[in-house]
């Protein structure tokens, strides 16, 4: 039984996942692990706008018929539980991490606040992006040394103590993978730029 | 790793090798001595017997210039609580130890007279201390550093030590093994110091990573205020205002707030009146020592233990208490909440003690009295619990498997108060360190008062915690450092490739030791004190249970067992 203030949490952070455009109106997925339960928003739900119904409690290790009703990803949050200590999962589409991840086998920030989060998000690359048994090995295997990692072309995974933690790191990557973007495609926005370094 | 171990009894020392797999698994520090204790040590022994051991241990950052990894453990079964018992400190004994190419050094046995060790460069001998016995502490300083050199690490122990105070505790270099009575284990083996001089190198495995993360904690340790701003200004009583604007701080054995009025012993006012000088353990960078004309603190405990606790609001007066409590070595948190008990029953009329609640002289009297174990501190050194029990009033004794509550209300943070119940040592905060996610929101702000989820969150703590005291970094860089930097941390300093969860699968380890140690000794089941038990503890004892894989009675599962080589 969802307590109202983790039931709050989850909304909330759904909600601002869409706000921030880290997700279109029914990508990603969240979860909290309570206990030997974890409880993940619904397949085909809309995390802008979660509702009790949204969210569905699935057995950690046991089969559980509710899986039915559970994101599609509900494998991989199974794995990152099962073999990490995490107590909470945000996957997100964050647009240009996304694109990076496509470029690189690893993101490296170069902004400040990047630089103290992350240091490296590694990249890891799965033949089927949605719900494989590959993609929960892979990742899971990478957030027990890793806090994020981007699975390529398709999104990230951030783990956390606390679902507001998996969502900040997806927040600042996603920051991070903007400067990174622009940085790296030499994408100079201001006018005249190229004069500067004759001062 | 290199052991030393000293019978006192046979005045025999012994070098040997640490065995690999217990270096392996456990590291350092906590885990490396609670390890070799629960080896060593027999089931149901007295830990005042002299055959009981205690044991020092260094970690891999000992004696390297990581800043905040300067600082030692001591390991025993504590008198006080019958747990097994890890208390740490920023002394520089650890540092002399590994810088004399010792690890570990295990003291076991009774000396037929009053002792002390002297350990140089590797050797130890066994000398006479009875010039030394019954007298001040400055004294025995400089006794020692006349005849070892003023470069020398000097631990010791009090008259409380002296005298058996179950809460009597260890001095080394201005710093304390506060808690446990670790002190009246050294007075039962009539240990009255310990000098140590090491003039080796410790250096990392890996020195380019070690620089490089040396660096990188730097950084967060300047970007985070706490560790930047409120310890190095205000000591650890930074805390106070906080916690009493916030609510957990209390009065008159938790039975009331603590008022407004509590402010004039706040960390702010000490800076302003009584401040000389701060003092830093090796290598740290935010120094939250104090030091006062009254001696070394007071610490935020002590501020609350003998001040707000004993409805005592002069900060002369506090801090000449604490200074006494230094001095006679007696744990300031202990002791405040045993006088704190003292005075409740005697206001009450249940106990014909001369103490009252705001009466520094009787205070002042009845502490010296505890530490000489005369007149009613005679039962008073004996602890809250013990106390309680002989006056029939355990309402009245706060405390968690025998050890004293310390300043934190539990009725104002249920994670916090879960920790408290849980902890392998008795009531006390560390283990887990909830306040900082429920008060200071590190690294995020949870709801107080919320239970749900707060059982798993907590476990992972204990086990990040464990870990990080096997490594022998202070507890005050997890408000800055990122837990996944911890196992980073040991693999530039051991060489070796340990992932974060395997870090965490170590500090699992360790707590699950020491439970099992704790039940081998009958230590009673987790639990806080009635007056202090207003919400549903026994929900969240059973969620915590469940993740931490252990039986409805909080006993480790054989599977559990298994799962981290246990068996």
């Amino acid at each position: 039984m969802l307590e109202e203030n983790s039931f709050a949490l989850l909304r909330d952070i759904g909600r601002d996942l869409f706000l921030r455009g880290l997700i279109s109106s029914h990508a990603g997925n969240i979860s909290i692990r309570i206990g030997q339960k974890i409880c993940i928003t619904r397949r085909g739900s809309m995390l802008g706008r979660i509702a009790p119904d949204d969210l569905v409690d699935v057995d950690l290790e046991k089969p559980d018929s509710h899986v039915l009703r559970a994101s599609s990803e509900v494998v991989v949050h199974r794995a990152v539980y099962r073999n990490t200590s995490a107590l909470a999962i945000v996957h997100a589409h964050p647009p240009y991490a996304t694109l990076l991840s496509m470029l690189c086998d690893e993101l490296i920030p170069v902004d400040s606040e990047g630089s103290y989060l992350f240091k490296k998000v590694p990249v890891v690359s799965v033949e089927k992006t949605i719900g494989s048994r590959e993609a929960a090995g892979l990742i899971s295997e990478c957030l027990k040394d890793y806090k994020i990692v981007m699975m390529r072309g398709h999104g990230s995974f951030a783990r956390g103590d606390m679902l507001e933690e998996a969502y900040m790191l997806t927040s600042s990557l996603e920051a991070s993978a903007f400067f990174l973007y622009h940085l790296e495609a030499g994408k100079e926005y201001r006018k005249f730029s190229d004069n500067y370094k004759t001062w | 790793m290199n052991v030393v171990t000293i019978d006192l009894g046979r005045s025999a020392t012994r070098l040997h090798p640490l065995d690999e797999k217990i270096a392996r698994e456990y590291i350092g520090g906590r885990g490396v001595t609670s390890r070799m204790l629960f080896d060593m040590a027999e089931a149901g022994r007295d830990a005042l017997d002299g055959a009981s051991p205690i044991l020092f241990g260094t970690g891999p950052l000992t004696g390297t210039p990581f800043p905040m990894g300067g600082r030692f453990t001591a390991t025993a079964k504590s008198p006080l609580t019958n747990t097994i018992f890890s208390s740490s400190c920023g002394g520089r004994l650890g540092v002399a130890l590994r810088k004399s190419g010792i690890d570990v050094l295990v003291v076991t046995g009774a000396a037929d007279r009053a002792s002390y060790l002297s350990i140089e460069d590797g050797s130890a001998q066994i000398l006479d201390a009875s010039p030394l016995w019954g007298r001040d502490k400055a004294f025995v300083k400089a006794f020692l550093r006349g005849k070892h050199g003023s470069d020398a690490s000097i631990l010791l122990i009090g008259k409380a030590g002296e005298t058996g105070v179950l809460y009597a505790n260890i001095e080394n270099d201005g710093r304390y093994l506060g808690r446990g009575g670790l002190g009246a284990i050294l007075g039962s083996k009539r240990l009255k110091a310990i000098v140590v001089r090491g003039r080796g190198k410790v250096r990392p495995a890996d020195e380019e990573q070690f620089s490089f993360l040396v660096y990188e904690c730097k950084k967060w340790l300047a970007a985070n205020p706490v560790t930047s701003q409120g310890l190095p200004e205000l000591g650890t009583a930074a805390l106070f205002n906080l916690m009493r604007e916030t609510g957990l701080l209390t009065m008159k054995n938790f039975s009331e707030k603590a008022p407004l009025e509590a402010a004039a012993i706040s960390g702010e006012m000490l800076t302003a009146r009584l401040l000389k000088k701060r003092r830093a353990c090796p290598f740290c960078p935010v120094a939250c020592g104090r030091v006062t004309r009254y001696g070394d603190g007071p610490e935020y405990e002590t501020l609350w233990s003998l001040g707000a606790n004993l409805a005592l609001f002069d900060l002369e007066k506090v801090a000449e208490l604490a200074g006494a409590c230094n001095e006679l070595g007696l744990d300031t948190i202990s002791t405040g909440v045993v006088v704190g008990l003292a005075c409740e029953a005697a206001e009450s009329g249940t106990v014909p003690i001369p103490v009252a609640y705001g009466d520094a002289g009787a205070i002042g009297l009845l502490i010296r009295q505890i530490a000489e174990r005369t007149g009613p501190g005679a039962l008073l050194s004996l602890g809250a619990r013990r106390m309680a029990e002989h006056y029939r009033i355990p309402d009245a004794a706060q405390e968690v498997k025998g050890l004293e509550l310390p300043a934190y209300d539990p009725r104002g943070a249920y994670g916090n108060a879960l920790g408290y119940a849980t902890s392998n040592r008795g009531g006390c905060h560390l283990p887990g360190y909830f306040i900082g996610a429920e008060v200071l929101g590190i690294p995020k702000l949870l709801d107080r008062f919320a239970l749900q989820g707060k059982a798993g969150l907590l476990a992972n703590y204990q086990n990040a915690f464990a870990f990080m005291d096997t490594l022998i970094l202070c507890r005050f860089a997890a408000f800055a450092v990122p837990m996944d930097y911890y196992a980073r941390i040991a693999n530039a300093s051991l060489g070796t490739r340990i992932t974060w969860e395997e870090a965490l699968t170590i500090g699992e380890r360790l707590w699950n030791l020491e439970r099992l140690f704790n039940v081998r000794e009958g230590v009673e089941q987790d639990r806080l004190p009635e007056r202090l038990a207003t919400f549903p503890l026994d929900r969240m004892l059973h969620e915590y249970y469940a993740v931490r894989g252990w039986d409805e009675t909080g006993i480790p599962t054989q599977e559990k067992r298994e799962l981290l080589h246990l068996l």
